[in-house]
């Protein structure tokens, strides 16, 4: 309690305060726009980081993450598209119940849903935490590769798309990791001869290129249609749910929290599936199952509270373990790295600071997020009516200035270019970019964990099998990917 | 979708693997400290040769169940031109970014996508780079003292600015 305290004292700070709002904002407006997600938006804003005050650095870009979780929602009810793919059930019934007047019932009971789950899950991370990285203590190198081992391949099992496919990705994510000089020896490896290689691909341009540029090419292959607007309530009391929806939306909310934040532990899980679960249990156990689709508020409550709850759980692993259990969480990650800050047990130890910082921005960040998106959500779906002939140059510009800011030369603009046409051509091909860019995140500190443990064992590979806590996650790992080939799950659209 | 497009691919990753285990031959699997440089990337890359090569010769083995053909109606396409300069965006971009500074980028970006591709007018296409361009040197290059491409235009607007 008195680290939270302290957590909430750094960030009552001015400067902190302003970093979070800024957060939260952009990631409000970035779950508005369908095109640019976090991910490219982390990476984007990454380098701009580098002179801020870490803690500063880390709850700006946080408060990015789980802001998007708000966003994709007024889009979603407002007109039928979700910002985000986590927020596409929710245009079943919220944009229903806008259709038949009650928009703003339906912004408030997401908006509502999303600050319980989002509390609650800080909450849950404020008091396990602890707990589990004293758990995390007991891992060794092996133990430490097991579990990444199985990670990936629970992400790869729940990506979207073909299992086969997704292990695709993640072994070109992998390699993507390794070029570059040999964090041992130095040596280059896999860089052709090429200069510009021998620092590695870099992550602003491998992600802006994946995700940004490739992003932008698609949106151009669709024609541009009218916008039709539902317009949410002008007063606040416009707003309110009636009691009866009120009444409705406070188990489906309940359950939504919970279920969310443990499927976003899960690796792999996160928002979308915590969504759509939860909008199949909320179905599953409604009285009324004949509104579904045509305006239930169980239909709305239930999944999104659940995608704000698993955006929190996907965080847990991150902070105690310092294992990403989805794309964005990994470029978090990387920009926990970037500003020398490994998180994990270690960070707890030596850097409580900065870890309970980052909970209590969390506390603040969803109120801020609550104030945000009620009285201004008119507001900022107005950014939708931007037309592409003035959006699209605006995002490629801000992409260029990431990747120039990170790498510093032209050559990381024609290395993103690159991965733009490639990132384009795995699109057409329905691949899971996410998978690649979190084994990029993953595939160094798995191979100096497998290195680590080998240079302990002399060499024997039964160092991988010596702890039964290896020996499990390895079995699991193994379960996973034999469930992956023969039992293949229901295709997910993509999570960025 | 004919075979050979379901199989490109999956060949491509196969020919792309097989260049990079090529590549790797000069690396070490194991050295004096134990694990070699070229053991993790190596093994990686067995992988996904494999897969590679079971998805090149089964390319149904890509379909998740349940999936494939569901007669959906492809969505709706733009003109082939607009994407035709998209594209051509980008490496137009990468070499601004060589060449030029950012509002000399700006103007050529808005002119070729806003102009161009989107059909709007060349005035305020001309005025819509300019303002960018001008802002983008400011805020980023001036005020936030972050690195963008810079060339004698740029530089000049900053000191007249300071």
């Amino acid at each position: 309690m008195d680290h939270l305290l302290h957590g909430f004292a750094t960030v009552g700070t001015p400067a902190n305060l302003f970093y979070c709002f800024v957060g939260t904002l952009l990631g409000t407006v970035i779950g508005i726009l369908p095109g640019l997600g976090p991910l490219a938006t982390i990476a984007i804003l990454l380098p701009l980081t580098y002179d801020m005050h870490v803690t500063s650095a880390l709850i700006m870009l946080a408060g990015i993450y789980y802001g998007v979780a708000y966003g994709g929602t007024a889009t979603s009810v407002l007109l039928r598209i979700p910002g985000e793919a986590s927020s596409v059930v929710t245009c079943l019934d919220g944009y229903e119940m806008a259709r038949k007047g009650r928009a703003g019932a339906a912004l408030s009971i997401a908006a509502i849903g999303s600050f319980v789950a989002g509390t609650a899950g800080t909450v849950a991370i404020s008091y396990l935490s602890p707990a589990l990285s004293r758990l995390v203590f007991a891992f060794g190198p092996a133990e430490y590769a097991a579990l990444m081992v199985a990670a990936m391949a629970a992400v790869t099992y729940f990506s979207g798309g073909a299992f086969l496919k997704s292990l695709l990705m993640l072994g070109f994510g992998l390699i993507l990791g390794t070029v570059g000089g040999d964090p041992m020896t130095l040596e280059p490896r896999l860089t052709f001869g090429a200069v510009s290689l021998t620092g590695g691909v870099d992550l602003a341009a491998l992600a802006i290129g994946l995700f940004g540029f490739s992003e932008i090419i698609e949106m151009a292959g669709k024609r541009v249609s009218e916008l039709r607007i539902i317009p949410p309530p002008r007063t606040l009391l416009g707003f309110l749910p009636s009691r009866e929806e009120a009444r409705r939306s406070v188990a489906p909310v309940g359950r939504g929290t919970v279920l969310g934040f443990l499927v976003g532990i899960i690796p792999g899980g996160g928002a979308l599936m915590a969504s759509f679960l939860s909008y199949a249990v909320e179905r599953k156990l409604c009285r009324y199952p004949g509104e579904f689709g045509n305006g239930a508020v169980e239909g709305l409550a239930g999944p999104e509270t659940a995608n704000n709850a698993g955006v929190s759980g996907a965080l847990l692993p991150l902070l105690c373990m310092g294992l990403p259990a989805n794309a964005v969480t990994a470029v978090l990650l990387s920009a926990f790295m970037v500003h020398g800050v490994a998180p994990g047990p270690a960070m707890m130890e030596r850097q409580p600071e900065i870890f309970w910082a980052l909970i209590a921005s969390m506390y603040i960040g969803n109120v801020m997020l609550l104030l945000l998106n009620l009285p201004l959500v008119g507001l900022l779906v107005r950014i939708l009516e931007v037309p592409r002939a003035y959006l699209s140059p605006l995002i490629l510009l801000l992409c260029v200035v990431g990747i120039y800011s990170s790498v510093g030369e032209p050559s990381g603009v024609f290395m993103a270019v690159v991965f733009g046409f490639v990132g384009w051509f795995l699109r057409m091909y329905r691949f899971d970019l996410g998978i690649l860019i979190l084994a990029y995140v993953l595939g160094p500190l798995l191979e100096r964990s497998v290195r680590q443990a080998l240079t302990i064992s002399n060499g024997d590979v039964a160092v991988f099998v010596h702890s039964a806590i290896s020996v499990g996650l390895l079995g699991a790992a193994a379960c996973v990917v034999l469930a992956g080939l023969f039992l293949r799950p229901r295709t997910l659209p993509a999570e960025e | 979708m004919s075979e050979a497009k379901r199989r490109l691919p999956y060949v491509l990753s196969l020919v792309i693997a097989a260049a990079l285990l090529v590549e790797s031959r000069g690396l070490d699997t194991w050295d004096v400290f134990g694990a070699g440089p070229g053991l993790f990337p190596r093994a990686v890359l067995v992988l996904v040769l494999a897969v590679s090569a079971a998805l090149a010769a089964f390319p149904g083995l890509a379909e998740p169940r349940g999936a494939a053909d569901d007669g959906a109606a492809p969505s709706e396409r733009g003109p082939l031109r607009t994407i035709w300069l998209y594209v051509l965006s980008l490496p137009a971009l990468a070499v601004a970014s060589a060449w030029t500074g950012f509002i000399a980028m700006s103007v050529g970006t808005a002119l070729l996508l806003t102009w161009l591709a989107e059909g709007r007018r060349l005035r305020a296409a001309l005025a819509f780079g300019l303002i960018v361009g001008i802002v983008g040197v400011i805020g980023f290059g001036m005020l936030l003292d972050v690195n963008i491409p810079e060339d004698d235009l740029d530089r000049q607007i900053v000191r007249a600015l300071r």
